[in-house]
């Protein structure tokens, strides 16, 4: 007895009802292409999430203000931010950058526009990553002098001047003239970080914004960054030592008045919250696919039936218990592999299909895990397998002579 | 004295039927010597299909022996006794019990390929399809094959493997005279010009006059094993002793 008889009588089998056999590989398609899909767009959007956040750059330390032990909210001027300069106190930090932001009216020409305008000391551009596409940043001097000079994002440039060069331009915001130095390169990001532009942040505050001017000036965050990333915790310590003495107040862990949060926490949050996500929508595809192999089972069950006399006519002429059996687990074999390298093709080509398509206002990133391709048929083979064990069995136990008699 | 095909040794086949035991075979002794074609005969529930189910392997008696070929086949395994049915047996049925889904060739080749026997299996069916005169209908399926020609078919099945014997039951039971005036003179055929042993079981008495020998059953029992001179002359050897 050889292999080629036993799975040329198999695919004889399945090719002779087609219908019946293409209905019964839909369930194993669907269970595959829906594993490899979902779980295609659950990693995409992992690794753009978290190529995202590690852009901003994992050295980097958040510093927000917090509760107070008296109750009040915390504010941060520019002197805890020259406090966090502070080499003696703080050597493992290299640079500190602040920001304060003011939403704002622009008006250019025609053109009006409310958008955000994040004042930044000089050193923020370089921190957090940001490129000037064309035109000029700002230096210290002109933060200290509070200069009437403003960078657009990406997406406000045009939005105010259209095609034209807006280098050079001047721009009316919340009435004041500013004018235009240069625009910033695209940034990828959660959409709001185009459409917003930079001033030195002593001019948004108090020329924008109306606050206090001087060292006075009000910071809503403060960027500080490691001098290398397994320094971080020192860092981070010497944050706390820093504004805790610029406070002048007995340090109070639980309401020292500001918090301190780092890249790399924000980054395993997400990704835990995100594999979570993974996991499920896996769990969700895997169910059809064992909803799949029920579907191979019970064909299977109805073919051993419709086959006893067959199966009874090939025990009499010399097939044994071990051939019967061999021919309806291969055909199962057969179908949800079949299937399942269909499968594997579908799901593959609508993860390419859906890569990059948007809905509303969700980018879809998909990314093609050959090892959750091999999975998926590997399970999708396993499952054909044991649906067509017991279906095997019940034919390999046939009374040779019953099944015979059988109409 | 050379081995006998078939030997029974007090043959008994029981049966539980609602906690009553039945008896369908009682005692049978039979030897059939190599060459010979014999009918089985009987009314039905006298043990014909029980003896021809016990000769073909596919059941076991409840007590007694067999010697197929002189070994003795209570000893073997399903495995085993398998492959006997697949090596020493060709099975001709009453309807024919082809695979439907595969041509006449398939269908002939089917006992080679399941028993790993052969070395050209293909030429071997097409030669067995030939002696039965059906070369020309080798790419045939069953469905476009009429009865008689199905039944030939079968019988080409039967042969291939050269077994030590061809087991026919009611072959002719599902075709017209003209059919079976042909079956029935192909089997006599294959038993005279290639000395294939061949068991006929059947309730038609032409078709048991065509065979040199022929034993009645009843209840289980063997009660006439006669040769066809006996039956001419009326000289059973019940009637006698």
């Amino acid at each position: 007895m050889n292999a080629t008889l036993i799975l040329g009588t198999a695919l004889s089998a399945v090719g002779t009802n087609k219908l019946r056999t293409s209905l019964t590989l839909l369930g194993i398609i669907i269970g595959v292409s829906s594993v490899i899909t979902l779980i295609g767009i659950g990693r995409g959007s992992q690794s753009a999430i978290t190529s995202q956040i590690e852009s901003l750059g994992t050295n980097i330390l958040f510093v927000s203000p917090a509760l107070t032990a008296d109750g009040s909210l915390n504010s941060f001027t520019l002197e805890d931010v020259i406090a966090l300069e502070n080499r003696e106190i703080a050597p493992d930090i290299s640079a500190v950058a602040a920001e304060s932001s003011v939403n704002a009216l622009f008006v250019a020409g025609r053109n009006e526009t409310n958008a955000q305008v994040v004042g930044v000391t000089s050193n923020y551009f370089d921190v957090r990553d940001f490129e000037i596409a064309e035109g000029r940043g700002f230096n210290t001097a002109d933060v200290i002098i509070g200069t009437d000079v403003v960078i657009l994002g990406s997406q406000l440039a045009p939005a105010l001047f259209g095609n034209v060069d807006a280098v050079g331009q001047m721009v009316k915001i919340n009435g004041r003239e500013f004018s235009v130095i240069g625009v910033l390169a695209p940034k990828s990001g959660f959409g709001l970080e185009n459409n917003r532009a930079m001033m030195p942040i002593t001019t948004a505050v108090t020329r924008v914004g109306g606050g206090a001017s001087g060292l006075a000036t009000s910071v809503s965050q403060i960027s500080v960054q490691a001098v290398s990333t397994d320094r971080i915790n020192f860092a981070f310590n010497q944050i706390r030592l820093a504004l805790s003495l610029e406070n002048e107040s007995g340090f109070d862990p639980e309401n020292a008045g500001f918090d301190v949060t780092n890249q790399a926490d924000a980054v395993e949050t997400l990704e835990s919250t995100n594999d979570t996500f993974v996991v499920f929508l896996g769990a969700i595809a895997g169910i059809s696919l064992v909803v799949g192999g029920i579907g191979i089972m019970n064909i299977m069950l109805v073919s051993v039936t419709e086959r006893t006399r067959e199966i009874g006519i090939q025990r009499a002429i010399g097939a044994t218990k071990k051939v019967i059996l061999a021919q309806f687990v291969s055909e199962a074999t057969i179908m949800s592999i079949g299937g399942g390298v269909i499968g594997v093709i579908v799901g593959t080509a609508i993860s390419f299909l859906v890569d990059g398509a948007s809905i509303g206002t969700l980018d879809m990133n998909t990314e093609f895990s050959p090892d959750i391709a091999v999975l998926a048929l590997a399970v999708s083979a396993v499952i054909g397998l044991g649906a067509g064990i017991y279906p095997a069995f019940r034919a390999a136990a046939l009374d040779p002579i019953e099944a015979l008699r059988h109409e | 004295m050379t081995t006998p095909v078939i030997e029974l040794n007090g043959i008994k086949r029981h049966y539980l039927m609602g906690g009553e035991t039945v008896s369908a075979l009682d005692g049978v002794d039979l030897t059939v010597e190599k060459g010979e074609m014999i009918a089985v005969m009987g009314p039905s529930g006298s043990g014909k299909s029980t003896l021809m189910n016990i000769l073909g392997c596919l059941d076991t008696p409840t007590a007694g022996r067999y010697f197929l070929d002189g070994a003795d086949v209570g000893t073997l395994n399903d495995d085993q006794l398998s492959r006997v049915r697949g090596r020493q047996i060709g099975f001709v049925f009453q309807g024919y019990n082809l695979l439907p889904r595969m041509t006449a060739l398939a269908n002939v080749e089917l006992p080679l390929k399941l028993t790993g026997k052969g070395k050209n299996r293909r030429a071997a069916a097409m030669n067995a399809l030939a002696r039965v005169g059906l070369e020309d209908r080798a790419n045939h399926r069953p469905s476009e094959l009429s009865g008689g020609q199905q039944q030939r078919v079968a019988i080409a099945r039967s042969l291939v493997n050269e077994p030590s014997m061809i087991l026919a039951d009611e072959p002719t039971g599902n075709l017209d005279t003209t059919s079976t005036e042909a079956i029935i003179g192909l089997l006599q055929d294959l038993n005279r010009s290639d000395g294939i042993t061949v068991v006929v079981v059947t309730h038609e008495d032409d078709v048991a006059s065509s065979t040199k020998r022929a034993i009645r059953l009843l209840d289980g029992k063997i009660i006439s094993d006669d040769t066809v001179e006996q039956r001419l002359f009326g000289l059973s050897q019940a009637a006698s002793a």
